[in-house]
C-alpha cells in the first residue's frame, strides 16, 4: 500500500485557539444565561485548563454561573483541584463532588488536606458517601481502588420496553450507557447487554434473548498489574467489576483503562531507573528524596563493597597502570548488557508463566550477551592493541597479548552481566519479591563487582607472564 | 488470599475458552450460533487455536461474516487462519469490519494475497482501506477508524435519534455522534445520553458541543498522544485538512499509541529498541538478534575507549596512588545513577507537561536542589567511609593522606553527582525544546557522558590533593 506526502495544516494549534476564545469569552462580562450557553460549547477539560489563567473574580462568578453538574465535569479535569476548592464553601464543594462520577469524586478528595477532607466527606449525601467509601476501602493495587459507579445496570426480569425506559431514566447521571449491566433479584452480576441489541430488539423479545451472560467480569481483588493485559485485549468500553460475593459494584471504563496503563508503564519505567514508585513528583525537594535516596543509599553501599574489592588487586594495577585506564570499558559494556537482559527479563517476565518461555528468554539473552561480547572483545583486541603498541611503547607482542587478555576479560564480564540481569529478577520473582525492584542502578552495581572481580582476576593470573 | 483470586482469573476464563470448544465440539452446525451468542468474540478468538481444522471450518460455516469479522479482529495471529478461507470468503468478512481493523488484518497478509483480497473487497470498503494506509505509522490517520456515526446538522432531535438508532445496527462506538454540514464539514460533537434525554422539540443546536476537540488526520501520533489522553473521551473526530471528517480516533487506539510510546521510552532507558523488547519470548533467530544490538554497543565500547585513553592523562595519578583506583568506580557509578534517576523524571515530567515552560523551569530548579543535597550526604559518606578504609588497610603512608584521599573522594562524589542531576534533567528539556523525543537522551548514553565527567573531577581533584 503505498503512502502519499501530506502539507501540515495551519500553523496554530487548535488547542490554544479554544483556550484563546475560552479566556475571552469569559473575561467578556456576558450576564449570566449567556454565558452559559457560550461555554456549552466548549470541553469540560479545555475550561478547566483556562481556569488557573483567568482571575479570581471571574472565577468566582463562573462558580455561580454554571450548574454544579457543570462545575463536576470541569473539575475532575484539574491538575490542582485543591487551590480552587479553597475559594468555595464545604457545602459548595460537597454539591460538585455529588454530582460526579464515584471513581472522580475519589481522586478530588485525595487532593484535599485530611481536615478539609472530612470535612466535605460529612457533607456529602449518604449514598455518594457510601460509593466513595467503597472504592477508597480497596488497596491501591487493586481493581477495587480504580472502578467507577458510572453504569447503567437493570434486573433481569425486565422487559424489552421496561429497559429501555430504565436507561433513559438512569441516562441523566451517566455517561456510560453503551453497555447495559444486568443483575438478578439478588444485585449478582448476571450479563451484559449491549445498547445497540437493545435499540433494534421489538418490544416482544424476551430481554434473555439478547443478553450476554458469559459476558466476562472481574473481581475488584484482582491486582491491577496482573489483569491489565487481559482487560485489554478484551477491547471493551466498560468492563464490569464485582465483589466476592459476585454483586455488581462497578464498572471500569476505557478511560480507567488508558490511566491504568500509563500508570503501569510508567511505574516500570522508574523502576528500571531506580525510583521506589511513581508520583507526579510536585517538585517537592523532599518527596524527590524520598523516592530515591533509600536506593542511592544501598547502592553506595555496595558499591563501597567493591572498591574494597578492587583494593584487593592493587598490586596488579601498580604494576600496570594501563589496566585501571580500561576498567571503565569494561565496567561500563558489561553494566550496558546487563541492563538491556534486565530491561528485556522484567518486561517479558509476566508474560512468560511457563518455566519453558523462561528458561528459552534466558538462554537467549546470556547467548546475545556472549555473541555481542565476542564481537566487541576482537573490536577492542585489535584497538587496544595498537594503542598500547604505538603509545605506550611495549613490544608487539606483548602489547596484543594484554590486550587479548582484556579482551577476554571483556567477553566474561558482559556475558556474567547479562546472565545477573535475567537472573536477578527471576529470582526476586521466586521470592516472592517484585522482579522491578531489582533496578538498572542495582544490576549495574552487581555487574560491576563480578567484572571487576572478573577482569582483575583473569590479569592477575596472567601478570606473571609481563613481569618476567 | 490474592493468590485465590488470582487463580480464579485463570480458572474463569479457560472455563469460557473449554465451554466454547466444547460446544463447537458437539453442538450441530445449526445451533452453533445461537449457543456462542453469550461469549465475548475475544474468548472465542482464544479458542480458535484450541481446535482442529476440521472443526474451524466448522465454525466458519456456522457463523455470519460479521460474527467472524468480530472475532477475527481479536485474534493474535490472523494470517493462519485466514489461509483457510477462500479469498472470497475473506473479502466478505473484511467488508464487515471497521476500517482500521480491516486494514491490520490485510497489513497481516503476504503481498500476493493482500492484493488478491483487496481486489475483492467492493468499492466503498476498498476506498476506506486505501485512505487509512496512505498515512504512515507516525500519523493520527494510520489509526483511524470508520466506526462512529455522525449526522448532519440540519437534522431534528427526532430525526438525528432514528439515524442514530439505524447507523448503531453496523456501528459499535455511538456514545459520541460527530456532526458535519452538508458538504461534510466538521462541527462538532453531540453526547448520546444527551441526545437520549433531550426533549423532541429541543433545536439540535442546543445539544451540540461546537468547540468538543478534534484531531487532524496529519498530525504525528507523538505529538498527539498525550492531549488525547488528558481528555479522556471514548471517541475523537479526526479531519482532513479542508476540516472534513473523515474518521475517528477509539480508546482503543490511544492506548495502543500509549503503550507505543511509553514502552519506547523503557526500552531506551535499557538501551534497546522497542522491536528487541518484545520479540524475546519469540525469538528465534539469535545471531541475528544479536546484529541488531551490536551497532548500538560498537558506539559505546569506542567511546568507553576513548575514556580509556583519556584517563591516560592522567597515568601521574594512577602511578602515584593505585589505591586510587579502587574508588574511581565508587564516584562514576553513584553519579551515574542519579543521573539516571533524574533522566527518567523528566521524561515522566516531559509527558505531561511538554509544553509547560513554567513547570519545567521548577523542575529543573528542584533537580539540582536535590542532585546538591544526594551528592552531600553521598559525598559525606563515602569520605568517612574512604578515609576510615584507607586508615585501617595502612595502604598509604600517612594518615593526612589518608584524609587527602577522602577528601578527594567525597569533593568528586559531591561535585560529580551535582553534574549529573544537572545533565539528567537539562538534556531531555532541550531535547524536547528543540522537538526530539526527550528518551532518546537514554540510560547508556547519560552513564557515559557521566563517566565521563566523573572521571574528569575525580582524577582531578586527586591530582590537585595528593600529587
Amino acid at each position: 500500500m503505498e503512502e502519499m506526502d501530506f502539507l501540515l495544516p495551519n500553523e496554530n494549534d487548535p488547542q490554544k485557539i479554544r483556550e484563546r476564545q475560552l479566556t475571552e469569552i469569559i473575561n467578556a462580562g456576558y450576564h449570566a444565561e449567556k454565558l452559559r450557553e457560550k461555554l456549552s460549547d466548549y470541553h469540560a477539560k479545555d475550561i478547566a485548563d483556562i481556569l488557573p489563567e483567568i482571575p479570581k473574580e471571574q472565577r468566582l462568578r463562573l462558580y455561580t454561573v454554571l450548574s454544579n453538574e457543570e462545575l463536576s465535569d470541569i473539575f475532575a479535569y484539574l491538575d490542582n483541584p485543591a487551590e480552587f476548592i479553597d475559594e468555595l464553601s464545604n457545602q459548595k464543594v460537597a454539591d460538585i463532588i455529588e454530582e460526579m462520577s464515584s471513581d472522580d469524586a475519589v481522586d478530588v478528595l485525595e487532593e484535599l488536606d485530611e481536615e478539609k477532607q472530612k470535612e466535605v466527606i460529612e457533607l456529602l449525601a449518604e449514598e455518594v458517601a457510601k460509593d466513595v467509601e467503597l472504592i477508597s476501602a480497596y488497596e491501591e493495587d487493586c481493581l477495587g481502588s480504580i472502578i467507577t459507579n458510572d453504569f447503567v445496570s437493570i434486573k433481569n426480569t425486565f422487559t424489552v420496553k421496561e429497559a429501555m425506559n430504565s436507561l433513559i431514566a438512569q441516562a441523566e447521571g451517566c455517561n456510560n450507557i453503551t453497555t447495559i449491566y444486568v443483575t438478578d433479584e439478588k444485585d449478582c452480576y448476571y450479563g451484559a447487554i449491549q445498547l445497540k441489541d437493545l435499540f433494534i430488539a421489538r418490544a416482544n423479545t424476551p430481554l434473555e434473548d439478547i443478553i450476554a451472560t458469559s459476558y466476562p467480569c472481574f473481581n475488584a481483588n484482582l491486582k491491577i498489574a496482573d489483569v491489565l493485559e487481559s482487560l485489554q485485549d478484551y477491547s471493551e468500553d466498560s468492563l464490569p467489576v464485582v465483589d466476592n460475593d459476585n454483586r455488581l459494584i462497578g464498572a471500569l471504563t476505557d478511560a480507567i483503562l488508558v490511566e491504568a496503563t500509563e500508570n503501569e508503564l510508567k511505574e516500570d519505567y522508574s523502576k528500571l531507573a531506580g525510583i521506589s514508585s511513581y508520583t507526579e513528583e510536585k517538585n517537592s525537594l523532599l518527596l524527590s528524596l524520598k523516592a530515591r535516596l533509600p536506593w542511592l543509599l544501598i547502592l553506595l553501599c555496595l558499591s563501597l563493597g567493591v572498591s574494597a574489592l578492587i583494593g584487593i588487586f592493587d598490586h596488579v594495577v601498580a604494576m600496570l597502570p594501563l589496566l585501571a585506564f580500561f576498567q571503565p570499558m569494561i565496567l561500563g559494556m558489561s553494566g550496558n548488557t546487563g541492563t538491556q537482559a534486565l530491561g528485556v527479563t522484567i518486561r517479558n517476565l509476566p508474560e512468560a508463566t511457563q518455566r519453558k518461555r523462561i528458561r528459552r528468554m534466558f538462554a537467549n539473552e546470556i547467548s546475545l550477551a556472549f555473541i555481542n561480547g565476542i564481537f566487541l572483545a576482537i573490536i577492542s583486541f585489535a584497538l587496544l592493541g595498537a594503542y598500547v603498541y604505538f603509545f605506550k611503547n611495549m613490544p608487539l607482542d606483548r602489547s596484543f597479548t594484554l590486550s587479548a587478555c582484556i579482551a577476554i576479560a571483556l567477553v566474561c564480564s558482559m556475558t556474567v552481566s547479562g546472565f545477573c540481569g535475567c537472573a536477578v529478577p527471576i529470582l526476586f520473582k521466586k521470592m516472592g519479591v517484585d522482579p522491578a525492584a531489582a533496578s538498572g542502578p542495582l544490576i549495574t552495581t552487581a555487574s560491576d563487582l563480578v567484572s571487576a572481580l572478573t577482569y582483575y582476576g583473569i590479569i592477575s593470573l596472567i601478570i606473571n607472564y609481563f613481569i618476567l | 488470599m490474592n493468590k485465590d483470586f488470582n487463580e480464579e482469573l485463570e480458572i474463569k476464563s479457560p472455563d469460557f475458552i473449554s465451554e466454547i470448544v466444547e460446544i463447537i465440539q458437539s453442538a450441530k452446525q445449526s445451533e452453533i450460533a445461537e449457543l456462542l451468542y453469550d461469549y465475548h468474540d475475544y474468548d472465542i478468538a482464544r479458542a480458535i487455536p484450541l481446535l482442529d481444522k476440521k472443526q474451524r471450518l466448522l465454525l466458519y460455516k456456522a457463523l455470519s461474516d460479521e460474527h467472524l469479522s468480530d472475532i477475527f479482529t481479536h485474534l493474535e495471529n490472523p494470517a493462519e487462519f485466514i489461509d483457510e478461507l477462500s479469498n472470497e470468503r475473506v473479502a466478505d468478512i473484511i467488508e464487515e469490519m471497521d476500517s482500521d481493523d480491516a486494514v491490520d488484518i490485510l497489513e497481516d497478509l503476504d503481498e500476493e494475497k493482500q492484493k488478491e483480497v483487496i481486489e475483492l473487497l467492493d468499492e466503498e470498503v476498498a476506498k476506506e482501506v486505501e485512505l487509512i494506509s496512505a498515512y504512515p505509522d507516525e500519523l493520527i490517520g494510520s489509526r483511524m477508524t470508520n466506526d462512529f456515526v455522525s449526522i448532519q446538522n440540519t437534522l431534528t432531535v427526532k430525526k438525528a435519534t432514528r439515524s442514530i438508532i439505524q447507523q448503531a445496527g453496523e456501528k459499535d462506538n455511538i456514545s459520541t455522534i460527530f456532526v458535519t454540514d452538508e458538504t461534510g464539514i466538521y462541527l462538532g460533537a453531540i453526547r448520546l445520553r444527551d441526545l437520549v434525554i433531550a426533549r423532541a422539540d429541543t433545536p439540535l443546536e442546543e445539544i451540540i458541543i461546537k468547540s468538543f476537540p478534534f484531531l487532524y488526520a496529519s498530525a504525528t501520533v507523538e505529538e498527539s498522544v498525550w492531549d488525547v489522553r488528558e481528555y479522556s473521551e471514548p471517541t475523537l473526530p479526526i479531519l482532513d485538512n479542508d476540516n472534513r471528517l473523515i474518521g475517528a480516533l477509539t480508546s482503543a487506539d490511544t492506548l495502543e499509541a500509549l503503550d507505543e510510546e511509553l514502552t519506547e521510552d523503557y526500552a531506551k532507558l535499557a538501551g534497546l529498541t522497542e522491536e528487541d523488547l518484545e520479540e524475546a519470548l519469540e525469538r528465534k533467530q539469535i545471531f541475528s538478534g544479536a546484529l541488531k544490538r551490536l551497532p548500538w554497543l560498537i558506539v559505546l565500547l569506542v567511546l568507553d575507549l576513548f575514556i580509556g585513553m583519556y584517563i591516560g592523562i592522567f597515568e601521574a595519578v594512577v602511578v602515584g596512588l593505585p589505591f586510587l583506583v579502587s574508588f574511581q568506580q565508587l564516584v562514576s557509578g553513584m553519579s551515574g545513577n542519579t543521573g539516571t534517576q533524574t533522566l527518567a523524571s523528566a521524561v515522566n515530567l516531559l509527558s505531561d507537561y511538554s509544553d509547560d515552560g513554567k513547570k519545567q523551569r521548577e523542575f529543573l530548579f528542584n533537580e539540582v536542589k536535590v542532585g546538591l543535597f544526594i551528592g552531600l550526604i553521598t559525598g559525606l559518606i563515602s569520605f568517612t567511609a574512604v578515609t576510615l578504609y584507607a586508615y585501617l588497610t595502612s595502604a598509604t603512608g600517612s594518615f593526612t593522606t589518608d584524609l587527602q584521599t577522602g577528601l578527594a573522594v567525597g569533593l568528586a562524589m559531591l561535585l560529580s553527582t551535582s553534574v549529573a542531576s544537572l545533565t539528567g534533567a537539562l538534556i531531555p528539556i532541550t531535547l524536547n525544546k528543540l522537538k526530539v523525543d526527550p528518551a532518546v537522551a537514554s540510560g547508556p548514553l547519560i552513564t557515559t557522558l557521566n563517566d565521563l565527567i566523573a572521571i574528569t573531577v575525580y582524577y582531578g581533584f586527586a591530582l590537585i590533593l595528593l600529587i
